[in-house]
């Protein structure tokens, strides 16, 4: 299969995801919504009832990361299942598996699109100015991208031959989201738990985005290109392992 | 001399099964080598567990062989399976798209046959409804619709069979028929003696994942139904 008919094939499927998530529920689109600013809602109540936190500034910094781990965190779970949950269509078909997982990133990407746009709308309401440094956003977006669709890859060769992984994987995902700064700063942790947490991209990444719309920094290249270089090692091993293994997957999966 | 399309060689492929940590494997196809010529219609004969599905996943690429090689000298080969990757909310003509790409058509091709898809299937406007609502025959029919549009260099068929209801069965077992009669190359599976012996040039007869014989179709046949017949009175 060329390169072109594989797009369009994984683009078709993410539409057809979208589709299903929309004709499936009531409220269809609105659900991408209803689901952080719940979450948020949550979270400030807790967290400005327990540690006196509040005010708009933590309205944002808490939505950020919701909205950006959402985008990280729906993708890995549901695309590193998604060779799996084909299972039964793969024994009639002979196609790259790298298709299952792939669609399932484009999908989570064009929500998040959408879910960001409102997001710095929101951020605009609240009186944060556009500024420059917005320009950065599209990089450290496409980093993101990167380490999804690198993650997402290795994880779905990882629980298609290991039964387990499923489970393993949802559990480290929600331990994860704690560690990556989701409800708190790390930058006002101390030195020596920062430089742990900074070991994780998407701690990075989270922290990056809230330093450009939140303090008007731009964010610390140096760590973000270590990130990039873990996605692109953990992207060859995955492309590797689909390439050698898409004749497998049928036999070990029945 | 006759052009190869698929060479087998030394073939073997095994099935690993596992409950708990407990894991055991067993032998669905052991060391099996043979050719498959460009034009012909080669049937595959055995018993039920003899091997038959997994020679012809095996020859359309879906899995890799343990041991041994399978080369092939043909562009796409495909396996003749109806509703596949089908998607319960999207439309008749969506999942023309989707199930016709999956099967290896070209997204330009399909956009261009998709009047004949809808055509073919007699579905009229239900070809622009989801496909929930369908019945279990509409689907039968919008799947080999799709399937016979795509064509491809090798067919692999898993039992000969028309779908649908009565006048749709006819027609599409009468194309199936005309397909493989044509000059094309197709590999076929049937309990039924009779239809491999009428559609099929060649017929490899598999015992238990193993190669028993290849050659003309209406003598392995005989042996065939020789050694069934011969059993049978065994254990009567």
């Amino acid at each position: 299969m060329n390169l072109s008919a594989l797009i369009n094939i994984v683009m078709y499927k993410a539409y057809a995801e979208i589709k299903a998530e929309i004709s499936r529920t009531y409220l269809g689109l609105l659900w991408w919504i209803v689901e952080p600013v719940l979450f948020m809602l949550t979270f400030y109540y807790l967290f400005s009832v327990m540690f006196d936190r509040g005010g708009a500034e933590f309205v944002i910094i808490l939505i950020t990361g919701l909205v950006i781990w959402k985008w990280f965190g729906s993708s890995v779970q549901t695309g590193s299942f998604s060779i799996y949950a084909n299972r039964y269509l793969i024994q009639q078909i002979c196609i790259p598996k790298i298709i299952f997982p792939l669609s399932v990133v484009m999908a989570n990407t064009a929500k998040f699109c959408f879910v960001f746009i409102l997001l710095l709308g929101l951020v605009n309401i609240l009186g944060y100015a556009v500024s420059g440094l917005w320009l950065y956003l599209p990089i450290l977006i496409l980093l993101q991208f990167f380490l999804i669709i690198s993650v997402t890859l290795f994880l779905s060769v990882f629980v298609s031959f290991f039964p387990d992984g499923k489970y393993l994987v949802d559990n480290c995902m929600m331990l994860l989201m704690f560690l990556s700064g989701v409800f708190f700063e790390i930058s006002s942790l101390p030195d020596e738990y920062q430089n742990v947490l900074y070991l994780n991209p998407m701690a990075v990444l989270i922290e990056s985005y809230r330093s450009i719309i939140v303090l008007e920094m731009a964010p610390d290249w140096g760590l973000l290109l270590e990130g990039l270089c873990m996605s692109i090692l953990v992207l060859v091993t995955a492309l590797f392992l689909h390439a050698k293994l898409n004749r497998v997957f049928p036999k070990v999966l029945r | 001399m006759k052009d190869i399309a698929i060479k087998v060689e030394k073939a073997s492929v095994g099935y690993s099964h596992r409950i708990g940590c407990k894991a055991s494997s067993a032998s669905a196809l052991d060391t099996i080598t043979f050719d498959l010529y460009k034009g012909e219609t080669l049937g595959v004969v055995g018993r039920n567990g003899a091997g038959k599905s997994t020679l012809l996943k095996l020859l359309s690429g879906i899995i890799s062989p343990d041991e041994g090689h399978v080369s092939s000298n043909v562009g796409q080969v495909m396996m003749l399976s109806l509703q596949a990757g089908f998607l319960p909310y999207m439309t008749g003509e969506e999942n023309s798209m989707l199930n016709g790409m999956l099967l290896g058509a070209e997204r330009s091709y399909l956009k261009k046959m998709m009047p004949n898809i809808r055509e073919y299937s007699g579905l009229g406007n239900k070809f622009y409804e989801p496909i929930s609502t369908y019945s279990t025959g509409m689907k039968a029919r919008l799947g080999f619709s799709i399937a016979i549009t795509v064509v491809p260099d090798v067919m692999m068929i898993d039992e000969v069979m028309g779908v649908g209801d009565e006048d749709f069965r006819q027609k599409s077992n009468l194309h199936l028929r005309e397909y493989i009669a044509s000059n094309k190359t197709v590999v076929l599976t049937s309990h039924n003696a009779a239809t491999i012996r009428q559609l099929c040039d060649r017929v490899i007869w598999l015992r238990g994942g193993e190669l028993v014989e290849i050659g003309d179709a209406n003598i392995v046949i005989d042996r065939y139904e020789e050694e069934y017949r011969n059993n049978k009175k065994k254990s009567d």
